[in-house]
Order: structure tokens, then C-alpha cells, then sequence
């Protein structure tokens, strides 16, 4: 593996101003695409990125809470605060040159065509169909070697809940992922210590440098310059090493300005720079996802294997997509229910835990406000019927670890003490829970500043321009107009390679109205 | 970021009671890891950072409402303060829950970090576990 040639800004003592063809803020799964894309057309481009640059050696040799606290926004702390009888859901993503795209468990879904079909002819977005849309995942599959995790890759801890799942009549499929030579070390989301995730830092920002594009790290985009309703650069401050406050100026005028901030950012950029359509930052969906904890007689060791080797869509209909799962164990056991001595002993039979968990396709109950500083505050409603999908999720994945052997199980569910059977746990549908008591998690925000098929129904148009300002353009994961009910890093990658080739497609026109 | 003492001092508390099992963590490690802890805010929002400052000094008062004592939460006992989180997290009111459940995560990526700890709990390493089925995979395929 090889450095990435990248500017840090963070070690720039004077002010920077440059002109390119094309500006690109943010460096993860959109971002990165949209700029090697871009760069290999043949454009200036310039990638600005708030976080810094970490190369594969260094983040796969440190332990968790290290890539935590430089990689991920907020170290990992940040949440969606319920409204109403909500819970409260632990947001994660990305702030490091890659994005979230770093972070990633590797899992690789296309978007299900019942979700474009919806698109296309709920939300009238037709050039969002399968079909056109298949050219563009075929292109960046090939570009992070999407392939399928082995069977000998599963962990016995897996391969127990694929057996308890068969016995309920649930089936289970291998994953895709985009890995090269994974051995499997199940810490993928703290940085793959074998260089084997194809994350964009790895697969695509290199073709893009090569190709002539500048990366800067440590690069704060405050605001997007423009002039008559088109947008002509942006600019900010580089982050301080030493009080990682902002501090030097810079300036990128540019003809095309392509937003990249991931959902959280992209909303708070555009509405800093005076674009507030009624659509920017609400809307935004997450996927509530839960991890189910299983206490088995035997040794089974959850940490030998790939991190994510299975799944199932058999609820797809309901809403719910299992998935197998597994971290670190200092991680793991950041979960298990006690105090002091009760806690230790639940900790000390990791080696017999096994983990299985699961996301909720949800609807947009989720939004986003600018607040004092840099962080904005993040809200989520949860409906009822997504409360539903979450307990029934957690009741199916206990019943499936009953079903494989396991003497225990510990629910998501604050206060609660592991279970012992499966009758235990028939409350969760029959008498559910306060939603609020649920122990949530996000690792897919999308949909803040949605595709729309007109003006009044979304921030940005089918092509990814912005409606209400020209030659701006998003290319993340909060132009997807709805929840996808599968991880977004390969869609977001595909419709962020469909907008830069129309980008490039429409090089002239764009150009030649730039000022 | 440096923890005011005050706050150095309620989380040397807790973390002496989260982790107190057998016996309570060294003095020496509970410094240790108190700078660790404050090394991993180091990075976050200074709205984040307030928030979280502020639950750690409700949890200072707290002894009062859960256990009906008239002490600061580093003036109990380890097993009192054990007594103590233990309604916190199976308490009926969620925030207290939460707040309880927000620190305890923190705490224990960070503690169960250390390698001895590691060691302890059974893990063999990332590197061991990926050797192993290297090398396994390496003698199937008879390469
Ligand atoms: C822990 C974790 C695990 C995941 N696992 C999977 C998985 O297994 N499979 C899957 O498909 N998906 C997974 N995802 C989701 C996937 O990573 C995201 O959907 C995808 O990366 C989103 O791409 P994006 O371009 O929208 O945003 P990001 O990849 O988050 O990139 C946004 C970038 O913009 C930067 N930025 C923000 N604001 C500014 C600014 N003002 N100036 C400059 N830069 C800025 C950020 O620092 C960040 O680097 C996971 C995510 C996380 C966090």
C-alpha cells in the first residue's frame, strides 16, 4: 500500500486561494466517486475534506477507541435525539479523507428494485430504474471488488445462528462485500487491519490523484460562494493541529461545486449558504438497527471470521433485513447489561457470545438543524409501525439464538437482564416496550436533501443539481429520496457515479455558463 | 481537553466501581485511564462535551434520589456506588438510564482496551485470529 499524495491542510501556515474546473466537498463514498470521475474526464478538480488523512498502516494498527476518536465524527458519541416515544439512536459517520466509506463493515447491496420502482413511479424519478441505474453498480463494483464472503469465512458464532434460523424456516444468504484477500479480523468498522476493505480512500482516491486531482485534509467548507443564482466556489478555514479550532482561510472558485457532506453536513452547508427549500435537512431516514447478544455452552469464538458474512431479506416485505455481525470486544462488551462484578462475568464469557442483529427500512422521520458551533442537532420520530418492525426484529433474532442452543440472550432493551427462553422474549410483540427503551444505532443516514422530480418535491433534480441554485450539485447519501432497507455505501457510490457522468456528459453547457 | 479536577475525580469513582469485580482497579490504573477517557473527548463538539460534563455532575448528586444518602457519589462506598448504577441502568425513568448507559459505553470500550483486560476476557488478538485462518486456508488449498 502506498501514502496518498494528500495537502494537509492543518500543516498550511498561509492562506490558499485556487481555480479549478470542479470543487468536491467531502472525500467519502459519494465524494470520492464523483472526483475520480471527474478527474479521469479530464477536469481540475479539487477534493476539500474536513477530517485528516490517515493511510491504511497506521488506522489498521490501532485499536478501536484510536480510530474512534480521529476517524469517526464525534468519536463515535454522536445521536438522534428521540421525539416522542422514540429512542434515542447513536448516529455514526465518518470524518477522516474516505469518509464513512473507512468505516464500513464492507456489506455491498444493490438498492432492491421494488425500492426504484417506488422512485420511478411514486416520486416520478424516471431515470432511476434499474436498468439504468445497473450500469453505474456494475461500474462500482468492479472499482471496489465486490465479491461474496466464503462460507469459510463465517465464525461458528454465525454459522450457530444460521442453524437457528433454518430451524424457524428463516433463510439465510452469504453477504457481498467489497474486500481483496480479507483474512478476517471482525473489526472491519475500526479500520481493516489487513489494507483488504476496498474503502474509496483505497479504491478510488488513488485513480483520482493519479489522475491529477488535489485532496485536501483538514479543509472545513464554512460556506458556497455564488453570484445570481449560480454557485462559483466555496470557501473556509483549515483546521488547527494543535486546537483543532479553524483557522487559515481558503478559497476555491470553481465552475462546478459538487456537495459531499454525507446527510448530516450536506444540509448544514446548504442552508449556511442561504439555501432553505423546505426539504433541506428533513425527511432524513436512518435505518434503526439493534444488536442481539446470545450466550451459548460452547466456545464460539464470534471474532474468527469476517465481520458481516450473512444476511436475510426473508422480511423484507415486513420492513426488517437481518444481517450477522460482530466487533471488537472491548466494543461487545460496551453492551452487556450489570455493574462491577455482574458485568465482568458477563464479559468474561465473550468467547461463547455470538451476535446477530438487524436494520429497519424505515420512513423519514428524521431531520436536521443548524445549532450553535459545528455540530448540528439531529432529530428523529420514529412511527409506529417502525416500532413494531424493531421489537418483532429483536424477538425474531432471540427466537433463532433459543433455537441454535443458546442458553442466554440479552436484548437491546434498556433494564433488562439476559433471557432464558424463547417464551421470555414472546412480550416484545405481545405487550411491546416503551420505544424509547430500545438501545439504537445508525450507520446509514440518507435522504436530507432529497432527489425530487420537481422544485416543490425535493433539494435536488434528477441529474443532482441543486434546484434552487445552478452548477451546484450533491453526490451523497442524502439526495436517496427514501430508505433503502439495505447499507447504503454501494448505493450511494452508484447514484453518485450516475450524477458525475452527467456532469460530464453536460461539461459544456455547465462551463459555459460558469461565471 | 483537560477534565477540571472535580471531574477527574467523579470519574475516577465510577470507573473504580464499573470495573470493580474481584478487586477494585489499581490506583495507578485508574489514573491512567482517566487520561485516556479525557483523551478521547479530546476531539468532540464543545456542545457534546458540556452535555456530557453536565450528566457527570447530576450523577455526583444523584446518591441523594437513588439511595436517600446525603453524600456525593465519590463519597460512597464502591459497593454503595455499585448500589447506585446498578438502579441507574434498570431504572424506570429513561433519562437516568440513559445517562448512566452513555458513560458506561465510554468506559468500557475504553477499559476492557487494555490488552491485559483483553487477554483476560479470552481474546487471542486481530493478528492471531487472521494468522489462523490464513494459515488454514494457505494448507486447504495446498499452496
Ligand atoms: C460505522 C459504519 C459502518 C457502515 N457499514 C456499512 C456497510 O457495511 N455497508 C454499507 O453499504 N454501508 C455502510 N455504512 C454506510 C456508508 O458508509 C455510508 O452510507 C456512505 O459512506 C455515505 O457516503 P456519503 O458520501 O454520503 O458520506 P460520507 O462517506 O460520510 O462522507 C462525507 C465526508 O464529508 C466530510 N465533510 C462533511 N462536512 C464537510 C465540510 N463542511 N467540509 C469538508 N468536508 C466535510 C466528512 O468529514 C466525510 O468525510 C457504514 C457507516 C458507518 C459509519
Amino acid at each position: 500500500m502506498t501514502r496518498l499524495a494528500v495537502t494537509r491542510g492543518r500543516d498550511l501556515g498561509a492562506p490558499l486561494y485556487d481555480r479549478v474546473d470542479v470543487v468536491v466537498v467531502g472525500s467519502g463514498a459519494g465524494g470520492a466517486v464523483a472526483a475520480q470521475k471527474l478527474a479521469r474526464a479530464g477536469h481540475k478538480v479539487c477534493v476539500l475534506e474536513e477530517g485528516g488523512y490517515y493511510a491504511p498502516e497506521e488506522y489498521g494498527s490501532w485499536p478501536p477507541t484510536h480510530t474512534l476518536r480521529r476517524m469517526w465524527r464525534e468519536s463515535g458519541l454522536g445521536v438522534a435525539v428521540g421525539l416522542g416515544d422514540t429512542p434515542v439512536i447513536s448516529v455514526t459517520t465518518g470524518r477522516c479523507v474516505g469518509g464513512s466509506s473507512v468505516l464500513t463493515g464492507g456489506v455491498c447491496f444493490r438498492i432492491p428494485d421494488s425500492v426504484l420502482h417506488t422512485w420511478v413511479e411514486r416520486l416520478g424519478l424516471r431515470a432511476m430504474t434499474p436498468e439504468a441505474l445497473a450500469p453505474h453498480f456494475e461500474a462500482v463494483e468492479q472499482a471496489v471488488h465486490v465479491e461474496e464472503v466464503p462460507v469459510s469465512m463465517r465464525s461458528r458464532a454465525t454459522e450457530l445462528l444460521v442453524e437457528g434460523a433454518a430451524k424457524l424456516g428463516i433463510p439465510m444468504k452469504s453477504l457481498r462485500r467489497n474486500t481483496r484477500h480479507c483474512y478476517g479480523a471482525s473489526r472491519c468498522n475500526f479500520g481493516c487491519p489487513q489494507g483488504a476493505k476496498q474503502s474509496v480512500d483505497i479504491a478510488y482516491l488513488p485513480d483520482a490523484v493519479a489522475d491529477g486531482a488535489r485532496i485536501v485534509s483538514d479543509a472545513l467548507v464554512e460556506s458556497i460562494d455564488h453570484a445570481g443564482g449560480q454557485a462559483t466556489g466555496v470557501r473556509g478555514r483549515f483546521i488547527d493541529h494543535e486546537t483543532r479550532k479553524p483557522r487559515v482561510p481558503f478559497e476555491i472558485r470553481a465552475k462546478v461545486v459538487i456537495i459531499a457532506c454525507g446527510s448530516i453536513h450536506t444540509p448544514v452547508l446548504l442552508r449556511q449558504s442561504g439555501l432553505h427549500g423546505k426539504h433541506v435537512g428533513r425527511g432524513m431516514t436512518l435505518h434503526p438497527a439493534f444488536r442481539v447478544n446470545a450466550l451459548f455452552d460452547e466456545a464460539v469464538q464470534g471474532w474468527d471470521g469476517a465481520m458481516q458474512s450473512v444476511y436475510s431479506d426473508h422480511f423484507h416485505k415486513d420492513g426488517l433485513t437481518l444481517v450477522g455481525v460482530y466487533s471488537p470486544p472491548n466494543v461487545l462488551a460496551a453492551a452487556f447489561p450489570g455493574v462491577g462484578k455482574e458485568h465482568r462475568e458477563l464479559a468474561e464469557r465473550l468467547p461463547r457470545m455470538a451476535i446477530f442483529g438487524g436494520m429497519v427500512h424505515d420512513d423519514g422521520g428524521g431531520s436536521v438543524r443548524r445549532w450553535i458551533g459545528r455540530e448540528p442537532v439531529t432529530t428523529y420520530r420514529m412511527v409506529e409501525r417502525d416500532k413494531k418492525r424493531l421489537f418483532f426484529g429483536m424477538q425474531t433474532v432471540a427466537k433463532m439464538a433459543f433455537a441454535a442452543g443458546a442458553r442466554q440472550v440479552i436484548l437491546p432493551i434498556f433494564g433488562t437482564m439476559p433471557f432464558k427462553s424463547a417464551s421470555e422474549v414472546e412480550f416484545l410483540t405481545s405487550r411491546p416496550p416503551a420505544g424509547r427503551l430500545a438501545e439504537c444505532m445508525a450507520f446509514h443516514p440518507l435522504g436530507s436533501a432529497r432527489m425530487g422530480a420537481s422544485e416543490g418535491d425535493g433539494v435536488v433534480g434528477p441529474t443532482g443539481e441543486v434546484w434552487a441554485m445552478s452548477n451546484l450539485f450533491v453526490c451523497d447519501g442524502s439526495v436517496l429520496p427514501t430508505s433503502i432497507g439495505v447499507n447504503s455505501q454501494l448505493p450511494v457510490m452508484a447514484v453518485a457515479d450516475k450524477i458525475a457522468t452527467g456532469i460530464c456528459d453536460d461539461w459544456s453547457r455547465l462551463a459555459g455558463r460558469a461565471r | 481537553m483537560t477534565f477540571a479536577p472535580r471531574h477527574r475525580v467523579l470519574l475516577r469513582a465510577l470507573a473504580e466501581a464499573m470495573f470493580s469485580h474481584a478487586a477494585s482497579p489499581s490506583s495507578q490504573r485508574l489514573t491512567a485511564f482517566v487520561d485516556d477517557v479525557d483523551d478521547f473527548l479530546s476531539p468532540v463538539s464543545a456542545f457534546l462535551r458540556f452535555g456530557l460534563l453536565r450528566t457527570l455532575e447530576l450523577l455526583a448528586i444523584l446518591p441523594l434520589f437513588l439511595l436517600g444518602k446525603l453524600a456525593l457519589f465519590n463519597g460512597l462506598s464502591v459497593d454503595d456506588r455499585v448500589r447506585m448504577l446498578t438502579r441507574m441502568e434498570r431504572s424506570a425513568f429513561w433519562p437516568i438510564t440513559l445517562i448512566f448507559i452513555g458513560w458506561k459505553t465510554m468506559l468500557t470500550m475504553l477499559f476492557f482496551e487494555h490488552p491485559d483486560e483483553l487477554r483476560a476476557l479470552g481474546y487471542p488478538g486481530d493478528a492471531p485470529a487472521s494468522l489462523r485462518r490464513c494459515h488454514t486456508r494457505t494448507l486447504g488449498s495446498g499452496q
